[in-house]
């Protein structure tokens, strides 16, 4: 079995060619059929693929399928070859499970739409691409994937494409991340350069075990490796596109945000940590961009009105976690809080699609209310996953994987007072926004009438999802509860570990950030309420906070606005038409000399003897 | 003999299609497509039946002008292999795609001659002989351009004919200069390229001579500021953009062919000019492209940023970067002449090639807006696709030569996206502006458009099937060292120098 690795992305591959090639052909329920089955194929391949490798939990084997010589020019080669290792393992089951999830909702989700074989084409090749992605040996792979999920992204989110506004956002997506991916593509330069191979193992044993890059080297590739990373993972500064992305249809929200695309920046983090960590700044920087991204998404995340927007936001802010996490050397919390976070980042934004498409697309949370009684499953699921993504003591897996990474925020080696505050903090925006997202959806007074019951295709991964929500967190405890440490050893057979300082005490900490946010919850129990959503009006400040800080406008001023107007005022190509220019005077010229030639004979005359003396004088002058 | 017969094929096809006019008015289609067809098959088999490891697949060599010295010999290795093939699939899916009305004889005739004149140029290895072929391949194009009678034309042929017959002609004093040179020293009067590598010249005068023939092979790549022709030219006719698109080719090709071996020396000291130059031009190129609402006009702004890339290739002087190179000639003139095809499909059916008049094909005709998408994905260099092995071999290579201009060239890639969603943004999604008719994509159309397609995704995922082709040559040009001569006090580069620099450029 082990030989047929590559067979995981294949099949979704394989159902996006069927879809793109065939798909008009197809009766709806075929479409369906192949779609989802596609990916759930790939995911039962994952279990019976993973399932014996997980056998021996600290020792796990890695395994690499190479399938043919890519490029081979001189001495630089690159394999076209997938491997699968304890870190692959836990975003490819992620990809496969939470995906297929995602496209069972869909097959009701997207019912009524048109373009369902499409959609279903774009869908599967999006799990295909972030299938090699996180499968790829070699970084030319992984960033053919990582272009992949791109493209797919920017097909998804422009799914309804005869509104101007989603086609904007799918284009700024698109954009915005390939910014960072040139940036990424310097930097695999840099790499080739020193290494003379793409291969993600080599490249890591070589930066290891020789002194042939120094540590400034390191520090530029880690940066240039980072811009792909906060492209792709939509961290500060290229985190605008996020919130626009809302444009496509809920499933492919879930899609981008809990099992692909924006959780590439931190796979790729972790998958070349060995050259972060020769780099003490760049690691610096990680947990700095992460800490600042945490709290600025989740202040915007206060402010929203549009319930798909909120849980953008704090996506952004969640992936903010896992960067600080990363950047602080907690390798396993921040692939752990991924893994969580993919688990209810899905259930909540499916959840919220099933809102959304209940109340006639409506996504405005201020026109919502009083559905928890309306629609008690998708409540209570969503509810499940609000606690996860509050960080709930103790019956929330999101608790668990937040708490690892605010712990190690603070005793880390590489951590600080700082970032632990950073943590804290953003912890305490988690639960107001939450909560007030949580309220102004489901409570208060009922302002649209719920038409549509979703069935069982749309609750039965909701269900599925909140379990995990719940359950998932007690695979990995903390050492003074119950030190369960089975998702750690794990990825610790490619992370390296953490040595926390013992300057801390695990309990203090643990019971200030219980108290801080319950607290929290207190404060938003009491400030939430009907008033607040009768009352709720825009002020600049809070506009100011809705609309991202407004990065938006900055980045139209400095960039967009200057590029546009440079393109069009080359619009006719000023070089080609001054040489054009230059050519008619030239036949100007040729027009005034031709007047020379006129037939007289005594011109002539004086022109050939002016012509003698010049020459004739010309010469002499030389001989002297 | 192998070789000859190609290029008779194409002549001898050039001339039926005249007469069989005649006989039906579609004769002269059918007879082109079998000549190229037979072309494409007959070189194919001159790629397989060579081991790989002689200098040349395949020679002929018979005496031509012998009072001046030249011979008419050609040789084929795996550059000029993949250039013939390239320009023969090219020409096939160019003639093939042409519309009927399109189809007369002259357009046959003029299309199968300038072929072989390109063919003729990827096989010479006289220089003269090379003139003769450069010169060859122009007129048929001008007289295409001129007979597409379209708005503008006239203009656009004259244009074409002032860049290319202009720098032609320095070009030729430029190799005379060189033959006269080796003439003096040697007392041997030869083009033969062979003869020609052992020329001695000083610093200056290698310089003056290589920029002869720079120019013209600059002028044809095109690089800015001397890429004016190639946009006129592109809005004349499909069939006129793809052989322009392979056309410029020759530019590159003359270069690492002629001008590198040639004046080795030089070469390097013009390197830094040429990466600057690169770089201009692929911004210069792609910021154009963004700007324009023509189709065809972007694909040649497009096209001429490929070039700008081509530029850094070359004079990075690396076998990453030439391989690169090499696969950026193909991926380019695929690229461009898809975007061409596009255009033309979606003129044929909206009646305008003008972005700014279209919208929301998607609606009314999916599969225009499918085959759009993936030309857009390949021209923005999406990897899997050609394009991307060219871009990243190149910046690759050149990287090890000049950070900067592999920083700035990948601003490029930025563009590229921005001007290549804009076509799908302006063409296929947002509202409907034209209800373009129901015609599906026809057969032809198909086929064309089918070709494209795998050609992009074949060099992208299996990319090893050009360059091990293109390994011998590109080893043994950068590796070049001209045989020992007497009399080197006239160098005052010692040659051997200019062999070890290019190998510290090399590590």
């Amino acid at each position: 079995m082990l030989q047929f690795i590559w067979l995981i992305p294949l099949f979704p591959l394989l159902g996006f060619l069927l879809l793109a090639l065939g798909g008009k052909y197809y009766s709806k329920k075929l479409v369906a059929i192949i779609g989802s089955a596609s990916v759930g194929i790939s995911a039962l391949l994952t279990f019976v693929i993973g399932l014996p490798m997980l056998q021996n939990i600290e020792n796990m084997p890695s395994v690499t399928n190479v399938l043919y010589t890519w490029i081979d020019v001189g001495s630089f080669s690159v394999p076209f070859s997938f491997k699968i290792d304890a870190l692959s393992l836990v975003f490819v089951f992620v990809i496969t499970f939470v995906g297929f999830l995602i496209h069972i909702y869909s097959t009701e989700y997207m019912a009524q739409e048109e373009g369902y074989a499409r959609f279903f084409a774009y869908m599967n090749l999006f799990v295909a691409s972030m299938l090699i992605l996180v499968m790829a040996d070699s970084l030319l792979l992984m960033y053919l994937g990582w272009e992949g999920v791109g493209l797919c992204s920017y097909l998804l989110i422009g799914f309804f494409y005869r509104d101007p506004a989603n086609n904007y956002a799918a284009r700024k997506a698109f954009i915005v991340t390939r910014v960072g991916d040139a940036a990424m593509l310097i930097g695999l330069l840099m790499l080739v350069f020193a290494f003379n191979t793409l291969d993600m193992a080599q490249i890591s044993d070589l930066a290891k075990n020789s002194v042939s890059i120094s540590p400034a080297f390191a520090t530029i590739v880690a940066l240039l490796l980072l811009g792909g990373a906060v492209g792709k993972s939509a961290q500060l500064p290229l985190q605008v596109w996020l919130p626009d992305a809302m444009a496509g249809p809920s499933p492919v929200s879930a899609l981008i945000h809990a099992a692909t695309m924006v959780t590439a920046g931190v796979y790729l983090i972790a998958r070349m940590h060995v050259i972060f960590m020769l780099s003490p700044f760049a690691m610096l920087v990680v947990a700095s961009i992460g800490a600042i991204t945490l709290l600025i998404a989740g202040v915007s995340a206060l402010y929203q009105t549009d319930l798909k927007r909120v849980l953008a936001y704090s996506t952004i802010s969640q992936i903010g976690y896992m960067f600080l996490a990363l950047g602080v050397g907690a390798w396993s919390a921040a692939v752990f809080h991924f893994m969580i976070h993919g688990f209810f980042k899905a259930l909540l934004f499916l959840g919220a699609g099933a809102v959304i498409l209940s109340l006639h697309h409506q996504q405005d949370m201020f026109k919502m209310g009083g559905l928890y009684k309306k629609m008690p499953v998708i409540f209570w699921t969503f509810l499940i996953g609000s606690a996860s993504l509050a960080a709930f003591p103790f019956i929330s897996a999101g608790f668990f994987s937040k708490d690892a990474i605010i712990w190690y925020a603070l005793s880390s080696p590489q951590g600080g007072w700082v970032f632990w505050l950073a943590a804290m903090i953003g912890a305490i925006i988690t639960c107001l926004y939450t909560f007030r997202m949580i309220y102004v959806t489901f409570f208060g007074k009922e302002k649209t009438h719920v038409h549509y019951t979703p069935g069982i295709a749309m609750t039965l991964p909701l269900i599925v999802l909140a379990i995990l929500s719940t359950l998932a967190g007690y695979i990995e405890l903390p050492h003074n509860m119950g030190h369960i440490q089975w998702f750690s050893s794990f990825v610790t057979n490619y992370l390296p570990g953490i040595t926390v300082s013992e300057h801390f005490n695990e309990w203090v900490f643990q019971i200030i950030a219980m108290v801080l946010s319950l607290g929290a919850l207190a404060i938003a129990f009491k400030y939430y309420n009907e008033k607040y959503v009768e009352s709720f009006t825009m002020t600049p400040v809070k506009l100011f906070f809705q609309n991202g800080w407004n990065f938006d406008k900055l980045y139209d001023t400095l960039f967009v606005k200057p590029f546009v107007w440079l393109a069009n005022a080359n619009k006719e190509d000023a070089t080609d038409k001054s040489i054009d220019k230059g050519a008619i005077q030239v036949s100007k010229l040729s027009n005034r000399l031709s007047v020379l030639q006129n037939g007289r004979v005594g011109w002539y005359l004086a022109g050939m003897a002016i012509g003698i003396i010049l020459v004739v004088s010309l010469m002499l002058f030389i001989k002297m | 003999m192998a070789l000859v017969g190609i290029l008779a094929v194409l002549i001898l096809g050039a001339l039926i299609s005249l007469p069989v006019r005649r006989i039906h008015k579609q004769l002269p289609w059918y007879v082109g497509i079998v000549a190229v067809l037979t072309a494409i098959i007959m070189s194919f088999s001159l790629g397989n039946a060579s081991s790989g490891t002689e200098k040349w697949f395949a020679r002929f060599t018979s005496s031509w002008i012998p009072a001046i010295g030249s011979n008419f010999s050609l040789a084929i290795d795996g550059l000029s292999y993949i250039m013939i093939l390239l320009t023969l699939v090219m020409g096939l899916v160019a003639i093939g795609f042409s519309e009927r009305r399109e189809n007369s004889s002259s357009f046959i005739f003029n299309s199968l001659f300038m072929l072989a004149g390109v063919v003729g140029i990827f096989m010479a290895t006289d220089l003269f002989l090379f003139f003769f072929f450069w010169e060859m391949m122009l007129l048929p194009l001008y007289f295409l351009i001129i007979s597409a009678n379209k708005e503008g034309s006239d203009k656009a042929a004259f244009k074409f004919l002032i860049y290319t017959q202009g720098s032609g002609l320095i070009m030729l004093i430029s190799l005379l200069a060189l033959y006269f040179i080796h003439g003096n020293q040697t007392a041997i009067y030869s083009f033969a390229f062979e003869d020609l590598l052992n020329t001695q010249m000083s610093i200056t005068t290698s310089m003056l001579v290589m920029s002869g023939f720079l120019l013209a092979f600059l002028v044809k790549l095109p690089v800015w500021p001397l890429h004016g022709w190639l946009p006129s030219a592109f809005k004349t006719a499909p069939a006129i953009a793809i052989f322009s698109g392979l056309l410029i080719k020759t530019g590159a090709y003359g270069i690492m062919r002629f001008a590198v071996p040639l004046f080795p020396e030089g070469s390097l000291i013009i390197s830094p000019l040429m990466m600057i130059l690169g770089v201009v031009t692929i911004l210069y190129a792609s910021f154009i492209a963004f700007s324009q609402n023509d189709i065809r006009v972007i694909s040649a702004y497009s096209g001429i940023s490929h070039m700008g890339f081509i530029l850094i290739g070359i004079y990075a002087f690396n076998d990453l970067s030439w391989q690169g190179v090499g696969v950026q000639m193909i991926a380019s003139s695929v690229g461009t002449a898809s975007l061409i095809l596009l255009g033309e499909i979606i003129h044929r059916r909206a009646g305008t090639y003008d972005i700014a008049h279209l919208g929301g094909i998607w609606t009314s005709n999916p599969n225009i807006a499918g085959i759009g998408t993936f030309f857009a994905m390949a021209a923005l260099g999406l990897p899997g696709m050609a394009n991307f092995i060219a871009e990243f071999l190149i910046l690759a290579g050149a990287f090890q030569i000049s950070v900067l201009s592999t920083v700035l060239a990948s601003i490029g890639i930025v563009a590229a996206a921005a001007y290549s969603l804009r076509i799908i943004q302006k063409v296929f999604i947002g509202e409907e502006k034209i209800c373009i008719s129901i015609i599906d994509v026809t057969l032809r159309e198909k086929a064309a458009v089918a070709v494209m397609m795998v050609l992009l995704l074949w060099i992208g995922f299996y990319p090893s099937m050009v360059t091990s082709r293109l390994e011998p040559f590109i080893t043994r040009t950068l590796n070049f060292s001209p045989p020992e001569t007497p009399g080197t006090e006239q160098g005052n580069v010692d040659e051997a120098q200019v062999k070890y620099s290019f190998q510290v450029i090399k590590k």
